[in-house]
């Protein structure tokens, strides 16, 4: 109840507080990622303040070309035991992009694009064993000058 | 909500899966004239190799638009790669086939 | 300064100087500008364009294709598309591949420049009676499909008719001339500052800008036509737009894919 007049009035007079107030659309369908996400990227944020150097590769543009597609990949081949690889882009409103839990055969591997929306540190974060290691890497990200 | 791409190919005893799904993975922070764009992305994916699963992933939308992913799994030619996805309005994908 | 004119000269732009036409003599001009400007870039890496320019954003590039490129499955439409409206039943489009190298060329009885997209949009409306669009959607796939084709061929626009230099004359003038808020011609982007920055974006030569076309824009996540680029490059220069398709634009297509007659056709259209 309270959550839902919160959401009225801190955006009144926008569609989406209409379809708010009138019962169609649930917080969660508003707005970006779930609480649950949300609380998967604290714990992301959790583990990737405690986390040692880790000794795998990741790849990641020094200048991002475009904000909105930046490949990111993770290659953690040679480590044994990978239970999950995630991408931590610590300027992003919720810095998890994503989170990989891997098993049996796969390998710790990923390759993914991720929107990044201004210049920010990107954790990769790999868990072998229990334990969780990251390599950090600026991304610049500028505003273009022709788009067209 | 859109069509999913699967080319899993085997090499030396990987199969590297390569996935572009058509998603508009919409933040819902984004503003089209004047309105809000509702946000509209996969939350959940989950890929399986011969029935087994081998990736759990929670999807955030910060993941770029008409998403692309890469694995690596120990397979051989004729393995079957399943992948099926889930986003925030329940709306669900699915895709298999057989790695070459 | 002393770098612009005489870049400006060899570019063989004396407008109003009595020398004939001399497309070949001007393309190599051009070629060899390039070359004073980026010593170490080969001449046929111009196929792809500011990733020949800079490692960074040629590595993005590299990573985009090597995954699934992201206009792979529109491309793949444009060819059922052309299966499914019976444009290999036009006479001008029954060798998609040799359709891709012959234009645009001059038609003479026409009197006008003839671009793949005006002859499909032509044998589209024979087929179907319908029309169709310049700059994005289905005429983009088609023509995408159709330049896929010609792949590996090289770029060969041909001008001898009289009317023919006179059209690309009046596109190399387009192409130079000064327009719009910002007063800027094309050439100064992609001609005199190539490879330089314009706020965070490398500026593309234009040596090697047809090779691709129709191109997909990570910014459009579509792909869209040369003349839908052309206005948008238009109106960021904050000039009077002009429609795809219209006889300046076609003239400017002329002159524009002529200067990059010997380059490659590729199949790998990304661009940012």
């Amino acid at each position: 109840m309270k959550r839902r007049l919160f959401l009225k009035s801190a955006m009144a007079g926008s569609a989406v507080a209409t379809a708010v107030g009138a019962g169609l659309l649930t917080p969660s369908m508003a707005f970006a990622n779930t609480a649950d996400f949300k609380a998967v990227s604290d714990a992301a944020g959790a583990a990737s303040a405690g986390a040692g150097k880790g000794s795998f590769k990741f790849k990641a543009p020094k200048i991002a070309e475009n904000g909105a597609v930046v490949p990111m990949t993770v290659d953690a081949s040679k480590m044994s035991g990978v239970t999950n690889i995630s991408f931590y882009v610590t300027a992003n409103g919720t810095p998890l992009a994503a989170s990989f839990n891997l098993s049996g055969a796969a390998a710790g591997y990923v390759s993914t694009r991720i929107k990044m929306g201004k210049t920010s540190n990107v954790d990769a974060l790999v868990t072998a064993g229990g334990a969780t290691t990251k390599v950090s890497q600026e991304v610049k990200v500028t505003i273009g000058g022709c788009g067209g | 909500m859109g069509k999913i791409k699967l080319k899993p190919k085997a090499r030396k005893g990987v199969i590297g899966i390569k996935a572009l799904i058509k998603h508009p993975m919409e933040t819902g922070l984004r503003k089209k004239k004047g309105k809000v764009v509702p946000a509209n992305h996969i939350t959940h994916m989950v890929v399986s190799h011969n029935g087994n699963v081998v990736v759990d992933a929670d999807i955030g939308s910060s993941i770029s638009k008409n998403p692309y992913f890469k694995f690596n799994v120990a397979g051989a030619k004729g393995d079957t790669i399943e992948l099926k996805y889930t986003d925030n309005k329940g709306k669900t994908g699915t895709a298999t086939a057989k790695s070459k | 300064m002393k770098k612009l004119i005489t870049a400006v000269v060899s570019l063989g732009l004396i407008v109003g100087a009595a020398s004939a036409t001399d497309v070949d003599a001007d393309r190599k001009a051009f070629v060899d500008y390039f070359k004073s400007l980026k010593p170490n870039v080969e001449f046929a890496d111009y196929t792809n364009g500011v990733y020949a320019f800079d490692e960074g954003s040629r590595e993005q590039f590299e990573e985009i294709l090597d995954g699934i490129p992201p206009y792979e499955e529109a491309v793949e439409k444009g060819g059922q598309e052309f299966e499914k409206f019976g444009l290999g039943k036009c006479a001008a489009l029954a060798d998609p591949a040799a359709a891709r190298v012959k234009h645009p060329y001059y038609d003479d009885a026409a009197g006008t420049v003839v671009t793949l997209e005006g002859t499909i949009q032509k044998c589209y409306n024979e087929q179907t009676g319908k029309k169709l669009g310049t700059m994005k959607g289905k005429i983009a796939r088609i023509s995408a499909w159709i330049s896929d084709q010609a792949a590996g061929e090289k770029i060969n626009v041909k001008i001898e008719s009289e009317g023919a230099k006179a059209a690309y004359e009046r596109g190399k003038a387009f192409f130079y001339a000064k327009r719009g808020q910002f007063n800027m011609s094309c050439a100064d982007c992609h001609v005199y500052n190539a490879g330089k920055k314009a706020r965070a974006d490398i500026l593309s030569p234009a040596l090697g800008h047809t090779t691709h076309v129709p191109m997909y824009r990570a910014k459009w996540a579509g792909i869209g036509t040369l003349h839908r680029r052309y206005g948008g490059c238009l109106k960021n220069m904050r000039a009077k737009p002009i429609k795809a398709q219209k006889e300046v634009y076609r003239d400017m297509e002329l002159f524009h894919q002529a200067m990059s007659n010997g380059l490659e056709i590729t199949a790998d259209r990304y661009r940012k």
